[in-house]
């Protein structure tokens, strides 16, 4: 088990180095730099522009660049953000614990949205309310998330019952620790709403259908005819190897949502690492970028092992063991 | 209580590259001599005179005494030319430095004794008091340190602590919260008093939020959450109608802008160096280089229109170089190219271009090629998006075909300023100041922002020839009647070539609520925050 997990953590090394491999080739590739807005100010001479280009090593080819890089990653150097003149660690450090706990929250709705109405669908299945779910989720899925913030918003501001954007109120920081809690919570509802309103729509489908499966199955049978009761038979036998395909999905879902809160984000004014992400690639802010992806990355590959993780603690089935041939 | 749509990216005013940064720091820093952004004119601040020797090389400062930054520490001479020290330090490639750079050399500044500070220029410059806006005054006792150390550029970044960056301005940092806002608060020191004798500013506090979204700032706004939102665009205002009507909130029109929107043809004869080729098409570029060709696209295009569909009347259409809104330089006696179709297929006959047989009648030049061109402009800019579908309409009239190609800004700017690979463009001016001087990048000839045509070595043709001369005359020359009578010519002959077709220039549009007392909005940044040490909200 132990040896599972090392092997999966070293396994990140090579992908991060690869995404920032790509990384650096495409910003190479992609016209202009850091620097090139700064020629549109009429007050700043090609001269300086020039020096400055030297000093953030930006005139030098890009596998250079990515050297560079890659030796300061392991020393534990991120390196330098241009935009902000800071480490990107010290900028990196709160957006991170933002967009964690953002998707950790909406991950949380979405499993107490998804499987009730899962179950629900699959025990009334073609019933009414079977199609008025699985339309309704069609009809999510086909909001593009840009359009479901906007309406938050919109919502926010005419029932004014949720502040618009943001993730802390004025004066946040006299507040006492349970203030605190119920502020970021009150910010955080509409964001986590609406990312998880996407990855809901999914798992109900996918709950719906597994359970079907699940239903169909000799076991279920047999343990109904053994005379116990169907509830019993839908939540301890049923349910439970229903989660398993889900719990596979939720490794997914963690880059998922972060790619979804790059938009929410942005929309709604949450301090995160995905409107951090957009403000580094329009300013080119390269070392900026590298660590947001590598982020990313590691959100991926560690929501994989924790799915993976989780599966074998919930199926006896899946045990870790070294392949002999 | 205001958002911006990307907070300040330092708290370090050298080293301020963007609007955003610069509008949070003015709040605090202060300067010798400010611009009164409602005149345009220069005016005394921690200076409280100045003096310009007789050959305007040597400018001596008397300093206000009696100035404290936010921490107590008394202003002097020291503070003065230290902040030049630092500014002109090679290794700090701060994007103030060129502005008291004089081809390669530096301004210097000497302390005289604690409150006279002389400043000698390289050589003879009209209106150098005005390039001591851009400069705001640094702490010695704060800053010298961390320069003295090599660590000035990452002192006063956004993880400082406020009390650690000591102010002489309204007001002071009181917190930064990293992607969300900027508290200020009231410096207590500040220096300024009103007629009655209470001390400036009125505020309390000022917060940024920052909020990356435009609409998001918009219904921030609308709901009350927000008091100002500057500038509006005019597709939001609309939706402000309607608690304008209710008297909740003010939108004030300034006019014409200093944003000009203009269009124009690459006239670069470079050979591109990777492909050995001409980095235009030879046959383009004769027509690009024949001034009828552009007075006729100029004569073609509909303004009216652009003002009336694109920016739903906030706009004038604009014919030189300078707007209204610039209101000592702006000279509207020049050549004007209304629109008419007619007039402009007379020029393009003139000029030697004909019109095929075929039905769609399009235009051919003197060797049977169709004149067909793509325009190319900033994608993500609905506003000019809409102009250059507009502008391709009006050419098609006159048998031009027009491609439309929007580009991300980097890209755009990568092509006009580096391989200038590109036929057309459609984008804007926006200068840094209103005094000609600052203009020099775009219209000297070998000026990095000369578009057209950027970095030449010798001027390509004559007229360009004769705008680098009155422009470096006017440069050195100290006598305003004077300047102003070259940089009119200069406008003249710029209307006449048309290096740059103008197009229009929008309306500054900016909105607040009804209760901020003393709201001057101006021209120049920050349209509103400018004089937030006298803004005031009414009971």
């Amino acid at each position: 088990m132990t040896t599972f997990i090392v092997q999966r953590l070293l396994s990140l090394i090579p992908l991060v180095l690869a995404v920032a491999l790509f990384s650096f080739v495409l910003i190479d590739a992609a016209p202009g730099d850091f620097l090139t807005e700064l020629s549109l100010n009429p007050h700043v001479s090609p001269e300086t522009i020039a020096s400055l280009r030297t000093k953030y090593g930006l005139d030098r080819p890009w596998y250079i660049q990515y050297f560079k890089w890659v030796r300061g990653m392991a020393t534990g150097d991120f390196g330098y953000s241009f935009s902000y003149n800071r480490p990107v660690l010290d900028l990196i450090g709160e957006r991170v614990i933002n967009t964690s706990l953002l998707a950790l929250i909406s991950l949380l709705f979405a499993l107490t949205i998804s499987i009730p109405f899962g179950v629900i669908a699959a025990l009334y299945r073609y019933k009414w309310i079977d199609k008025v779910l699985c339309s309704f989720s069609f009809l999510i899925l086909s909001f593009p998330s840009l359009f479901l913030s906007l309406l938050a918003m919109l919502f926010a501001a005419s029932s004014g019952w949720f502040p618009i954007g943001g993730a802390r109120s004025l004066g946040y920081e006299n507040l006492s620790s349970i203030r605190k809690l119920t502020d970021f919570l009150h910010h955080a509802f509409l964001p986590a709403l609406v990312l998880s309103l996407r990855m809901s729509a999914i798992y109900v489908r996918q709950v719906r259908v597994t359970l079907l499966d699940v239903l169909s199955q000799d076991y279920i049978r047999t343990a109904r005819a053994k005379g116990l009761p169907k509830r019993m038979v839908i939540f301890k036998h049923g349910l439970r190897n229903a989660l398993n395909p889900l719990i596979s999905m939720f490794g997914n879902s963690l880059a998922s949502l972060l790619s979804g809160a790059f938009v929410v984000e942005v929309v709604i004014s949450w301090p995160g690492i995905g409107s951090l992400t957009l403000t580094a690639l329009l300013s080119r802010d390269p070392y900026l970028l590298m660590a947001c992806l590598t982020y990313a990355s590691i959100l991926l590959l560690g929501g994989n092992l924790l799915a993976d993780l989780l599966l074998a603690f919930t199926d006896p089935r899946v045990r870790f063991v070294r392949a002999n041939p | 209580m205001t958002s911006q749509s990307a907070g300040p990216q330092t708290f370090n005013p050298l080293l301020a590259y963007d609007q955003q940064t610069l509008t949070v720091s003015d709040c605090m820093m202060g300067h010798l001599i400010r611009i009164n952004r409602r005149t345009q004119q220069a005016e005394p601040e921690l200076a409280r005179s100045w003096r310009i020797s007789e050959d305007g090389q040597i400018l001596t400062f008397n300093l206000r005494p009696g100035v404290k930054f936010s921490d107590g520490h008394p202003f002097t001479a020291d503070d003065v030319v230290f902040t030049f020290q630092v500014l002109t330090a090679p290794e700090i490639d701060s994007p103030v430095s060129d502005l008291f750079t004089f081809s390669g050399k530096k301004v210097t500044a000497e302390k005289i004794d604690d409150y006279t500070v002389r400043f000698a220029f390289p050589s003879v410059q009209a209106a150098v008091e005005r390039l001591f806006d851009a400069a705001p005054i640094l702490p010695k006792h704060a800053l010298e340190q961390p320069y003295r150390a090599g660590k000035f550029q990452q002192a006063w970044n956004l993880g400082t602590p406020p009390e650690e960056i000591p102010t002489p301005g309204p007001f002071k940092l009181k917190a930064y919260i990293p992607g969300q806002r900027t508290i200020l608060t009231r410096n207590a020191n500040y220096w300024k008093a009103d007629a009655t004798g209470n001390r400036l500013p009125y505020l309390n506090e000022i917060v940024f939020d920052i909020d990356p979204d435009k609409n998001t700032r918009l219904l921030k706004f609308q709901k009350g959450q927000t008091d100002l939102l500057s500038p509006v665009s005019v597709e939001d205002l609309h939706s402000l109608s309607e608690l304008e009507n209710n008297g909740k909130i003010k939108a004030v029109s300034l006019g014409p802008s200093l944003i000009r929107e203009i269009l124009w043809f690459n006239l670069n004869e470079r050979i591109n160096p990777n492909t050995q080729k001409p980095v235009v098409d030879p046959a383009k570029l004769h027509w690009f280089k024949e001034v009828k060709f552009r007075q006729a696209i100029s004569h073609a295009i509909d303004r009216d229109a652009i003002v009336r569909l694109v920016f739903f009347g906030k706009a004038s259409p604009l014919w030189a170089f300078t707007s209204s809104g610039n209101k000592v330089w702006f000279n509207p006696h020049i050549k004007q190219y209304p629109y008419d179709l007619d007039q402009a297929k007379r020029l393009l006959l003139h000029a030697g271009f004909r019109y095929g047989a075929e039905p769609g009648k399009s235009l051919l030049d003197p060797e049977g090629n169709p004149v067909e061109f793509t325009l190319c402009t900033n994608a993500g800019n609905v506003l000019r998006q809409k102009m250059s579908a507009i502008i391709q309409e009006d050419l098609a009239r006159i048998g031009i075909k027009v491609g439309l190609s929007f580009l991300e800004s980097k890209a755009l700017l990568a092509k006009i300023n580096a391989s200038y690979d590109y036929e057309a463009c459609l984008l804007a001016i926006v200068s840094g100041d209103t005094d000609p001087t600052s203009e020099k990048n775009f219209l000297l000839s070998n000026g990095a922002n000369h578009w057209w045509y950027p970095k030449q070595l010798t001027p390509a043709t004559p007229w360009e020839a004769r705008i680098d001369e009155l422009m470096n005359r006017q440069a050195i020359s100290l006598d305003l009647n004077e300047r102003k009578r070259l940089f009119d010519e200069v406008q003249v002959t710029l209307s006449e070539q048309l290096p740059f077709i103008f197009l229009v220039s929008r309306h500054l549009i900016v909105a607040a609520k009804s209760r901020i007392g003393n709201l001057e909005p101006a021209h120049l940044p920050d349209f509103v925050l400018w004089n937030c040490d006298r803004l005031y909200f009414k009971p």
